[in-house]
């Protein structure tokens, strides 16, 4: 059968159309955020002329004392949201993944809410809870409405690692006598620390570009870097938001390459491990 | 073997984010269904009570009614382009590729992971009267006066698509991906041509994939702040600036609350269809 179908390759000229359609729609993808890099680095406000090269805008960058400010301020919010959230989510991850209990479908659903809610809701809501109970915008405000916001992603990445773990060294370690306690911290939490840290990588992505909530929860003074350049749009475009916008992708970009170099590892270790142990046996 | 964990320390790992939660999510709710039955003092406070006077504001202002068909519009037009442009990628990801799969994954998730407010200011670099397309347009004589491209509705649509994109074809990637591969030989073998396979063999199989897509698709295009503000004008205005014009500027919490519910209640009700026909478990896996 499968012979057969490679024999008879179907639809050359249909593939090479899928091909040319799929290359379109990457093209359609990158397009923009090139053009963004690369206005970055001109002269000319206009891709089509592209002007001499320069680092003009980025000079004018390390100049403005509020860009940095709240480049600084995204940086330590992002640090205490994913903490928040990856200390909660990890939590919610054991307990449902490890506990026997009935609704676990509604439990996820519910822990999964703050991300199929549209984020509009989610911010008005938390601004009059804030307002209730005499929270005032800013820094606790933020940090905890990113928690909320942050906390599906933890959940997602841990569980998944969680439902894939080998149980068999917890129940070795409980063989030889150790405590519930000794497990968790013995075996369980060193098994799980890459996920975890992925999960806070993937968490602090997320808080670092967070524009509607911290809209809503900010003020002047302590104020995210993509509320800043928000309101910077508002007024006009200037060449030196696509300075910015570089060096928010380049953040975005080197905490994702950490991630990736964290997966690489583990997977490596894991064939390693795996090639490890059939040359013992064999 | 008999595991140590027992019910009772599930629940305690759970308590702590599920209070977090009850706290700072589902009370936050409950606290704009509370303030869009209240009404404003003319002090500028805020009387709770049981009045539908804010909901029946909405109804009898033109423009509230607009602005929440327009975002219907926009969000039904957003879902159907991106299902366009999406299926052929997914398709090509999950069935054809073979060399090239990961790269052209990586390639998928690299603008997924770039700012939204990146990827919308980007377009008025292109869109924009002096900007690349037009000039581009100019230069090679198509046309001789720039074209309207920015700050309406299709600047909108183009910003929501280029940003939904990746939430479209990964869910029509999974079913895809977990399709039995033979039908379609049979198909093949049976003598259809791989467009009639692709029709009558694919598309529906894929079908809880395209739900799921159009599904998020819908509601982040329906609820979508940053685009419309950056990308469209005043006569594009989706519901969720409307909150925000309520919340921020002005200042009328409980209206703003109103116009949340709505666009909640409309969200709510969808999630509830795709709950009873597909399964909201087709969003993040099964729990085990």
């Amino acid at each position: 059968m499968r012979g057969r179908a490679q024999r008879r390759p179907p639809g050359v000229g249909g593939r090479a159309a899928l091909r040319a359609v799929v290359a379109a729609i990457y093209v359609f993808l990158f397009l923009p955020i090139v053009a963004v890099v690369l206005l970055s680095f001109s002269e000319n406000i206009s891709v089509i002329d592209f002007g001499h090269f320069t680092l003009r805008w980025y000079e004018h960058l390390v100049r403005n004392a509020p860009v940095l400010a709240a480049l600084r301020f995204s940086i330590v919010l992002g640090i205490l949201a994913s903490a928040m959230a990856v200390l909660l989510g990890s939590l919610a991850a054991f307990g449902l993944v490890r506990g026997r209990m009935r609704g676990k479908a509604a439990l996820q659903a519910a822990l999964y809410a703050p991300i199929v809610v549209p984020e509009i809701i989610i911010s008005v809501a938390l601004l009059i809870l804030f307002v209730l109970l005499r929270i005032p915008r800013g820094t606790l405000a933020l940090v905890i409405g990113h928690s909320v916001l942050i906390l599906p992603y933890v959940f997602s990445i841990v569980s998944a690692r969680l439902y894939g773990f080998d149980r068999s060294l917890e129940d070795a370690a409980a063989n030889l006598g150790a405590t519930p306690m000794q497990t968790l911290r013995e075996i369980t939490l060193p098994l799980m620390l890459p996920a975890i840290v992925g999960a806070a990588l993937i968490a602090f992505k997320v808080s670092f570009d967070e524009v509607v909530g911290s809209m809503f929860w900010s003020t002047a003074r302590e104020q995210p870097m993509p509320v800043l350049v928000f309101s910077m749009l508002q007024f006009e475009l200037t060449p030196e938001v696509n300075a910015i916008g570089t060096v928010m992708l380049a953040v975005t970009f080197s905490v994702l390459g950490v991630y990736q170099l964290i997966e690489w590892r583990r997977r490596a270790e894991l064939t390693g491990r795996s090639a490890e142990g059939e040359k013992r046996l064999g | 073997m008999k595991r140590r964990q027992t019910p009772r320390t599930g629940w305690a790992a759970l308590a702590p984010p599920l209070a977090w939660l009850g706290v700072f999510f589902l009370l936050p709710m409950i606290a704009v269904f509370a303030y869009s039955l209240a009404t404003r003092e003319p002090g500028g406070g805020i009387e709770f009570g049981l009045s539908a006077e804010n909901y029946s504001r909405i109804g009898d202002s033109t423009l509230y009614v607009w602005a929440i068909l327009r975002s219907l519009r926009i969000a039904v037009i957003v879902t159907i382009a991106t299902l366009l442009v999406a299926y052929p990628v997914a398709y090509y990801l999950a069935l054809v590729a073979t060399r090239w799969r990961v790269t052209l994954f990586v390639l998928l998730i690299i603008p997924w992971w770039c700012s939204i407010l990146v990827k919308n200011f980007a377009w008025v670099a292109i869109l924009a009267d002096t900007g690349v397309l037009n000039r581009l347009l100019l230069q090679i004589g198509v046309i001789d006066q720039p074209l309207k491209l920015l700050y309406n509705e299709f600047a909108v649509v183009i910003g929501l698509v280029h940003v939904l994109i990746p939430f479209m074809v990964m869910p029509i990637y999974a079913t895809l991906e977990r399709l039995d591969r033979r039908l379609v030989e049979a198909a093949a073998n049976l003598g259809s041509s791989p467009l009639r396979a692709c029709l009558e063999v694919v598309l529906p199989l894929s079908l809880p994939g395209v739900a799921a897509g159009a599904l998020l698709t819908f509601i982040l295009g329906f609820g979508s702040f940053i685009t419309p503000a950056l990308l469209g004008s005043e006569r594009t205005l989706m519901i969720a600036n409307l909150i925000q014009g309520q919340f921020m500027e002005a200042f009328d919490w409980p209206f703003g609350a109103a116009l949340s519910m709505v666009l909640l209640g409309l969200v709510l009700v969808l999630l509830a269809c795709f709950n009873r026909l597909v399964g909201l478990d087709r969003l993040w896996g099964p729990a085990r």
